[in-house]
């Protein structure tokens, strides 16, 4: 088996979740089974590979979507490519969010931005099964209201009674009638039973750290603490080196990790 | 596999025995060309030219089977013929042994370092020269090889002493059957008497260095030392050091993929290139944040790679003191200095 070569998969529809993300719906030539939370590699043939975490639910078999963010050489070139054109992805990679460790316990999600991707997959993963958890929060922040990703999915989120959601923007606009403020505001919303919860982050670097600081101080235990790590990688699967975080590979030990695994490596948050 | 048979080959049927090995085997062997020692091809018309170096080449055994640049989309194909590397050091046979952990360890197995390492064919030879950056012992290694090899030559007087270390090279033997005899207890006396010696001589180029009681210790707690930058000052970020060693695995996927836009129009091509941890944007992630932004942070990762970070996480030593990465610093950047200067008694 060589795991350098990709499968091909044709984009089977572009949705366009705000002017710089887009989610891409992908048919994969084989089937592509994930744990939510694992990545994949994908590349645009010609300009080169990145990883993504699929957003789509592990339950789904033979479509994975990704929600893409444009930020540079890949995700530009990705960004132009339609309907039935045709990309190759690798994987999946790495470890997943446990799961079966959450059953029975509070669940509390905070997202911010792109980082609502991995975390769509892991609350359809949760709510695939939502009788299993005692209770689910989810807490999203984005700098506009614009910048909310998966819009119409959110207003069905929101009737959910098996789901808690609360929302932020750092700078509202007329419409908008929830919270103002950075993600963390939305912590002092609600109390959890810190004995029975744990909490799951993923977001740009600076919300990732302000996040579990704040988790912190509100008593959350870091072994409860789960997250998305996001480091340079090349091969995904642990030989090329790039993405070391102290002595882990965060394609192969990650890039999920509890904090308390690493919250002693000191270029974490870098 | 342990095989302790050591025999006693003749200068000249050793001579026969390489000629024979050209009929199956692609060999390699160093030649003195006008820059120093190389590795090159050998054919009838230059084995005569083959040497055997009183230490190792600036060339490792890496080069051989992890090569700098290679495509890995194509499913591997088999090198035509197996291939033999004469020369090689004690130093590359245990960077070999780091190498083998990264690339056939853990769950997925790099399918083309596998098909490299498996046709490649090993024969080393003691060091009765070892360099002025050698310092193999100061890290558990000596000068001659005692594991890892298929042969391993000592030159003494007008004959060699061949110890098999595999069935592989003991095959190699028995097949093209070389004229040799059991080695004898004098002769054995002999080689133990030129391999203290050459233990003797790295203990004296080294004196002035010291890594502390344990070696796993080295570079512990010593995050925050000034030492880093201090040894940065000179450092021009060329990555000469990671480019030369034997045990650094860093690469690059790049892709060469034809683009189409139907299924059966787009293939995938592959290609990796050598990497190194010095280089600026290797950690750098998409927005520009990147967490060894200043020299001296990528420095002290290289030292923490091989020295903790591999140690606890594959259990090895990434770094075999072969000196290669002193002999190619630019800035002069001993790494010997380095992890003496981390030292407290100092
Ligand atoms: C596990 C994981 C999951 C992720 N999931 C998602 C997701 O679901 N959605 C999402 O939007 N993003 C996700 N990301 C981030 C995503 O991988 C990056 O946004 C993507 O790699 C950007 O690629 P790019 O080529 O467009 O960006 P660029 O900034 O052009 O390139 C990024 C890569 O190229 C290298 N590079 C570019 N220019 C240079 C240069 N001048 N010198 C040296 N190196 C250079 C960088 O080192 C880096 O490796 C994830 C990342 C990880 C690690
Ligand atoms: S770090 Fe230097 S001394 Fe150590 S193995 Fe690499 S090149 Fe040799
Ligand atoms: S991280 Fe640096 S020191 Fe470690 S193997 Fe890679 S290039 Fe070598
Ligand atoms: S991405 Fe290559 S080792 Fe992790």
């Amino acid at each position: 088996m060589n795991p350098y070569l990709p499968v091909k998969a044709q984009i089977e529809e572009v949705i366009e979740e705000t002017s710089n993300i887009k989610t891409f719906v992908l048919k994969p030539e084989e089937g592509f089974s994930f744990a939510t939370g694992q990545f994949l590699e994908l590349t645009v043939p010609g300009v080169g590979e990145a990883p993504f975490t699929p957003s789509s639910s592990p339950h789904e078999k033979d479509k994975v979507d990704v929600t893409i963010m444009k930020v540079g050489g890949v995700t530009s070139e990705l960004h132009q490519m339609k309907k039935k054109e045709v990309v190759g992805i690798r994987g999946p990679y790495g470890k997943g969010y446990p799961l079966d460790k959450m059953y029975g316990k509070e669940v509390l999600i905070l997202g911010g931005g792109v980082g609502m991707a991995p975390l769509r997959s892991f609350l359809l993963g949760l709510l695939g099964e939502a009788d299993k958890f005692k209770r689910i929060i989810l807490c999203y922040g984005v700098k506009t209201p614009e910048d909310i990703v998966y819009k119409s999915e959110f207003r069905k989120w929101m009737k959910n009674k098996k789901l808690e959601v609360y929302r932020t923007v750092d700078k509202a606009d007329k419409g908008w009638k929830e919270t103002e403020g950075v993600v963390t505001v939305l912590l002092d919303k609600f109390e959890v039973d810190l004995e029975n919860s744990v909490a799951v982050v993923c977001g740009p670097p600076i919300m990732m750290k302000f996040g579990t600081f704040k988790l912190i101080e509100l008593g959350h235990k870091p072994e409860n603490i789960y997250l998305s790590m996001e480091k340079n990688m090349s091969c995904g699967v642990g030989k090329c080196g790039h993405c070391a975080l102290g002595r882990f590979f965060v394609c192969k030990d990650g890039p999920v990790f509890t904090y308390d695994m690493i919250k002693d490596i000191p270029e974490i948050w870098d | 596999m342990v095989i302790k048979d050591i025999y006693y080959i003749e200068k000249e049927n050793w001579q026969k025995f390489l000629e024979s090995l050209l009929r199956e085997y692609e060999l390699v062997a160093p030649l003195e060309e006008p820059g120093g020692f190389e590795y090159r091809s050998i054919t009838l018309e230059n084995l005569e030219r083959i040497v055997y170096p009183g230490v190792r080449l600036a060339q490792s055994a890496k080069f051989f089977i992890y090569p700098p640049q290679e495509t890995v989309s194509q499913e591997e194909s088999l090198p035509q013929k197996k291939k033999v590397i004469l020369g090689v050091k004690a130093c590359d046979l245990k960077a070999l042994v780091a190498l083998d952990e990264i690339f056939l360890g853990g769950d997925l197995v790099d399918p083309f370092y596998k098909t490299w390492r498996e046709n490649t064919i090993l024969i080393s030879s003691d060091c009765p020269q070892p360099g002025e950056t050698c310092f193999c012992n100061l890290l558990g290694g000596s000068p001659f090889a005692e594991s890892g090899f298929d042969l391993n030559l000592s030159f003494i007087g007008d004959g060699v002493l061949v110890d098999v270390g595999s069935e592989k090279g003991k095959e190699m033997l028995e097949k093209h059957n070389v004229s040799r005899q059991p080695a004898e207890e004098a002769r054995l006396r002999i080689r133990d008497a030129d391999r203290k010696q050459s233990v003797e001589k790295l203990k004296e180029t080294n004196k002035e260095f010291s890594f502390g009681e344990n070696i796993a210790d080295v570079v512990k707690g010593h995050y925050e030392s000034p030492v880093w930058q201090k040894f940065a000052e000179t450092c021009v970020g060329c990555c000469a050091c990671t480019n030369i060693c034997p045990s650094c695995h860093c690469f690059l996927l790049t892709d060469l993929s034809t683009p189409g836009s139907k299924l059966s129009s787009v293939e995938f091509k592959k290609l990796r290139y050598w990497d190194s941890c010095q280089s600026t944007g290797y950690t750098r992630v998409a927005g520009g944040a990147n967490p060894r932004k200043k020299l001296a942070d990528r420095l002290k990762n290289r030292y923490y790679c091989k020295f903790e970070y591999k140690p606890s996480s594959f259990n090895i030593l990434a770094c075999t003191g072969c000196g290669r990465c002193v002999d190619a610093c630019q800035g002069k950047i001993d790494i010997r200095e380095v992890l003496s200067a981390l030292q407290p008694t100092r």
